[in-house]
């Protein structure tokens, strides 16, 4: 199986560079980008399997870079990560068009299985 | 001026957004945390799989956590000292602390808007008797007023100054027609200006700021 390629968005650097290490050590082909222009310009120049977006960014916010990225490629599944703890923001998210929605703190396994579950959707 | 029962809704509505959005950047925190400790775990697992340690790496990881923690009791400080000006209707405080502290949780408000702020470090310590949580919600009101009017890669300026018996703040940012389209939020200012003895005053600089100028009495 080719390896999957996704791209992991968070204005947080650290929260990005350890997402990308672990996923990496699991055999996923994994970058990061910590802001939304980043992540529309990288989603032009490479294709990717699966985004992992989180909701709170700076500037014009997770959904509308959603947006943007659907834009570029309708069928890139986006996987939202949010700090909300309440139900409201997932399921915005999903109405939006996420492929799922997960809270923060992420368990590593479980974005994983989405991760596969995305790219075999 | 507002009715009692406006501003206590208002009061409320303070309180849950501030407190949301530090919970929000402390959850932000424990993430890391949570994702270094599993990279901890994860490196283990690959050093009893026969990879090579690297111990390096293992020090670089546990200096970033501790540097994580640290922002995490700064940040719970912070939520600390915010509940606790909720504590009594009239205090002896810092009001520097309390600046400062307004300029901390705008950072995040700023930031999502992509806006700096500016607030230099106060030397001097300016104590005040007066109502803490009602002037902490009044300083912040006046910095949500410049952020509204605010654009992308802006910078607000804001400073403390105490002349004899009167603390100042004064908060720069762009003017775009900033009184025209506030009127609620500027009439939630006034009233609470007016309770806290206070002043405000809006001053254009300049064609394309406005400085807004809080004036305190030190004691009530």
């Amino acid at each position: 199986m080719d390896e999957i390629r996704v791209l992991c968005v968070d204005d947080e650097e650290e929260l990005v560079s350890a997402w990308v290490e672990r996923l990496q050590m699991r055999s996923i082909e994994a970058e990061g980008v910590t802001n939304g222009q980043d992540a529309i310009k990288r989603v032009k120049e490479k294709k990717f399997d699966v985004v992992i977006l989180d909701i709170k960014m700076p500037g014009i916010g997770g959904f509308e870079i959603m947006k943007l990225i659907k834009n570029e490629d309708p069928d890139l599944p986006v996987i939202l990560i949010t700090g909300h703890q309440c139900q409201d923001e997932e399921n915005e998210g999903l109405i939006a068009g996420s492929f799922e929605c997960l809270v923060k703190p992420v368990d590593i396994e479980i974005l994983v299985e989405k991760i596969m579950k995305a790219v075999k959707s | 001026m507002i009715s009692d029962q406006v501003l206590h809704e208002q009061e409320l509505a303070f309180f849950g957004k501030i407190t949301a959005s530090i919970s929000h950047e402390l959850n932000n925190v424990l993430s890391i945390i949570n994702e270094y400790t599993g990279l901890l775990n994860d490196l283990c697992y690959a050093v009893q799989n026969g990879k090579a340690l690297d111990p390096e790496r293992i020090q670089q990881i546990s200096i970033n956590m501790a540097e994580q923690i640290r922002r995490e009791q700064k940040l719970i400080k912070l939520l600390n000292r915010f509940a606790h000006r909720f504590d009594a209707p009239v205090l002896t405080f810092e009001l520097s602390e309390l600046v400062n502290d307004i300029y901390l949780v705008s950072l995040r408000f700023a930031s999502m808007k992509k806006v700096t702020i500016e607030f230099p470090t106060i030397e001097d310590r300016i104590s005040i008797t007066g109502n803490p949580y009602r002037i902490q919600f009044v300083i912040f009101l006046c910095m949500q007023l410049a952020l509204e009017n605010s654009e992308i890669n802006d910078t607000i300026r804001m400073n403390l100054h105490k002349e004899e018996e009167i603390s100042t703040i004064t908060i720069v940012s762009r003017d775009k027609d900033m009184i025209g389209g506030q009127e609620e939020l500027m009439t939630l200012i006034s009233s609470l200006i007016t309770i806290v003895n206070g002043k405000i005053d809006y001053e254009n600089n300049d064609e394309q700021f406005r400085m807004i100028k809080i004036s305190l009495p030190l004691s009530v």
